[in-house]
């Protein structure tokens, strides 16, 4: 939320100084005249407004030397816009992955599971069209609690890093339409409680593809415009997550020098199915 | 008009989709397990499973088989007596269900192949098993379970080798059935006919309130013999004994002892006149104050009938024939016989072996001779700390739990050898493996054998406390459970009893549980 709060503010308010920009200051007049003070380019002669009849008035009062012109404000130094050609995002996201096997009802009461994560992902526009072609990098995790039997106690807590592909198309700057393609690594733990603890520790394969919408603050809705080089938007994506089988064969814990001790294979769990996400990133462009 | 159906049917797959079906519901109500020749049966009262746990060498096979349905439960399982097979029986599961009829399933002890189901018609709560193996004998015991209402007489006769089961109600005199016995039937898996009048009869006997009821399993009328024993006298029948028919004594006799009073029932078992049966000829034989267990022996021309008698400390000898007797005094407490064969200057002789729980002596009295001996003395073994349990090991050998001790007491030599353990010996934490000794008792966190050729005791530490001890003969293992609902266990190999060469399984009532 801070980071919302934050981007929201920065996007919001006057653009920062940077090395290449001048930021506009507002000039005052100088409390006396000082032909020093005037701006090395000779202003140009001002006209004088029409006198009211109060000054006509002060016509017959005591000359007076008129004030001088005050010097003009400089002129803010032009901002070249920046045409989008490469986008870097980091997102924060939220989302839910349902199963199908019914393997999964023995670590949660219902087939969803929530799930969030964080990607870093860069892409570049193709030519000078719409489109743009990148990828990146995410991680992810999700846990959850359940029962076997009603006689013990499951949990399983996966970590997923993946590497994706990812296009991209700007159907209006502001909107993109997205598809990726990822694969990575599934990072299982399982535990199964009885009056024993037992852990297990798998990895499976995994393969996603994802289509959604991004949606994102346009450069003509910032405050530099064109020239920005920092947005942020939602996004959000649906599809499917494949993940290869786990064989839940939990190792019980044991004293030190146990007898030769076999587990049993409580079967396989295939982590497979309808996922969906809620992302929140900025992107530099 | 197509739009509706296909509107109807995505919601049907949506619906089908989300409904809230899980697999893992309901706790696991597992039966203690039984022991077959081969490994350890559970029943999942809960999920109406029977869970068949195979041990081979380092591996377990797990093995699951179906069991009734939503609508009945197992009220409880047996093993037959030659481990091949796992009996159970499945009755309504509450007082609403009506229109369930009882079953007795025999499933193979290896767990596959289909079930033999047969309709017995009532919620039984107990089994006999023949020892020739053959049948069953379903009967009310003690315990009559929660019926409203049931014919305590009722009792089914179960066909092992086949799938006939045949309900039968004793036509007896008012007693209520306690206990089934198979008097004929005295070696192990051998079919043993009682001839009478040179005809076969495989005899079952119902045991009830003061009388006995006989009934001729082969017989396809399934005729009976309903003997009163005395009502008035308070026989209460507790055990019967057969004499087969021989010289001395040409019919076979059933012998009858009762709990309370100082009579044995003797019923001659007689064919019908008319030859479609048999008939028993009752007669009551006084022994003495109270007779507590019985054998019977042939000497010389006399056949006897040996009972000992707790309240007096004495062997009471009964010729049959006359039932005119003596008595020898035994010196010592006494309410438990067994005979043995004994050497005596060269030649085999009958030994009578008399003891009593919680006693401190084993007598024992030759009976060679016995009819001409009178003035007889019995010899005398002390056990110091007296006995709990006995066990026989052979003819020679009988293994006495004692308190924390075990006693090894070789009658030829006349020798106790005592052995200190850890814990009581306990009977069901046992089992006898040729010369070998195993034990593993509940509760406790060792096994051990005791090689009883040397007297050689060896002990392992388990890393569990013993919940069960049970000996598989197919394997030869012994395995020992762990309490834990999930399924834990230990094998240990009896020959060599090691942790390097024993093996612990964890989970297997859970083997395979995501894949249903």
């Amino acid at each position: 939320m801070s980071i919302l709060t934050l981007l929201t503010v920065h996007l919001l308010s006057p653009p920062i100084t940077s090395d290449r920009e001048v930021a506009p200051v507002e000039i005052e007049a100088p409390a006396e005249a000082s032909p020093e003070a005037a701006p090395v380019a000779s202003p140009q002669p001002q006209e004088q407004p029409a006198a009211s009849d109060a000054t006509l008035y002060w016509r017959d009062a005591p000359a007076v030397a008129p004030p001088p012109a005050p010097p003009p404000a400089p002129k803010p130094q032009a901002r070249p816009d920046r045409p989008i050609r490469w986008r870097v995002d980091i997102m924060g996201s939220l989302g839910g992955a349902v199963f199908r096997d019914a393997a999964w009802r023995a670590f949660d009461y219902n087939r969803s599971v929530l799930q969030y994560g964080v990607t870093v992902r860069g892409d570049t526009r193709l030519g000078s069209g719409r489109v743009f072609l990148g990828g990146g990098a995410s991680f992810r995790r999700f846990a959850s609690r359940g029962d076997l039997y009603d006689n013990f106690s499951t949990d399983i807590l996966a970590r997923e890093p993946v590497g994706f592909i990812r296009v991209s198309v700007a159907a209006l700057e502001g909107v993109d339409a997205f598809a990726q393609a990822g694969g990575g690594v599934s990072i299982v733990d399982v535990h199964v409680y009885s009056s024993s603890t037992a852990s297990q520790r798998a990895f499976a394969g995994l393969a996603e593809g994802l289509a959604g919408v991004a949606l994102y603050l346009p450069k003509r809705w910032l405050a530099r415009r064109g020239a920005s080089r920092l947005t942020g938007g939602l996004e959000l994506g649906a599809g499917y997550t494949w993940r290869g089988k786990v064989d839940v064969r939990p190792q019980v814990s044991t004293d030190d020098e146990p007898i030769p001790t076999s587990s049993a294979g409580l079967g396989d769990l295939a982590l497979r199915g309808f996922t969906w996400r809620l992302g929140v990133f900025i992107r530099f462009q | 008009m197509k739009r509706p159906s296909i509107l109807r049917h995505g919601l049907l797959i949506l619906l089908a989709a989300c409904e809230y079906n899980d697999p893992y519901a309901g706790a696991l109500d597992l039966l203690p397990p039984v022991t077959t020749r081969d490994g350890l049966v559970w029943v999942d009262r809960g999920h109406d499973e029977v869970v068949f746990v195979l041990p081979k060498a380092d591996a377990l096979t797990v093995r699951r088989a179906a069991i009734g349905d939503e609508h009945t439960i197992v009220a409880w399982s047996a093993v037959t007596r030659d481990g091949d097979s796992v009996l159970a029986l499945t009755v309504p599961a509450t007082a609403k269900e009506e229109d369930v009829d009882e079953q007795l399933h025999r499933l193979a002890a290896d767990g596959e192949g289909e079930a033999v189901v047969y309709d017995v018609h009532a919620p039984f709560s107990s089994v006999a098993l023949s020892p020739d193996h053959r049948r069953a004998v379903l009967f009310f015991g003690e315990d009559a379970g929660s019926e409203q209402l049931h014919n305590a007489n009722q009792v089914s006769i179960v066909d092992l080798k086949g799938d006939r089961a045949v309900n039968v109600t004793l036509n007896g005199f008012g007693g209520a059935l306690r206990s089934v016995e198979f008097p004929g039937q005295l070696v192990e898996g051998e079919p043993a006919p009682i001839a009478i009048a040179g005809k076969a009869h495989d005899i079952v006997a119902f045991l009830a309130a003061s009388e006995v009821v006989l009934l001729d399993m082969d017989d396809a009328a399934l005729d009976q013999v309903a003997i009163p024993l005395g009502m008035d006298i308070g026989f209460a029948p507790t055990t019967t004994l057969l004499r087969p028919g021989n010289p001395l004594f040409a019919d076979p006799v059933l012998f009858v002892r009762s709990g309370q009073g100082a009579e044995v029932g003797m019923l001659t078992l007689l064919a019908e006149a008319d030859g479609s049966g048999f008939t028993a000829q009752i007669s009551l034989i006084s022994v003495g104050q109270s007779g507590s267990d019985f054998v019977y022996h042939d000497s010389g021309e006399v056949p006897y009938l040996i009972t000992t008698d707790p309240v007096a400390g004495e062997l009471v000898f009964t010729d049959i024939r006359t039932q005119g007797g003596f008595s020898v005094a035994l010196s010592a407490p006494a309410s438990q016989l067994f005979l043995r064969d004994a050497e005596d200057g060269g030649a085999t002789v009958r030994q009578v072996v008399a003891w009593a729980p919680g006693g401190t002596t084993i007598s024992t009295l030759d009976l060679g001779g016995i009819e001409d001996s009178l003035g007889r003395k019995p010899k005398h073994l002390s056990i110091e700390t007296g006995v709990d349990a006995l066990v026989r090991l052979d003819n020679d050998r009988v293994l006495i739990g004692s308190s924390s001790r075990l006693y090894v007491v070789d009658f030829p030599s006349e020798q106790v050898t005592p052995l200190s353990s850890q814990t009581p010996y306990d009977p069901q934490g046992s089992a006898l493996v040729g010369d070998r000794l195993l034990l593993g008792t509940v509760g406790q966190q060792w096994v051990s054998t005791v090689d009883l050729q040397t007297l050689n005791p060896e002990s392992m530490l388990l890393d569990g406390i013993i919940a069960s001890f049970h000996y598989l003969p197919g394997p030869k293992r012994i395995v020992v459970t762990h309490a834990d609902a999930i399924g834990h266990l230990t094998v240990v190999d009896p020959a060599d009893p090691a942790r390097s060469t024993s093996r612990v399984h964890w989970g297997f009532l859970l083997d395979g549980a995501l894949d249903r």
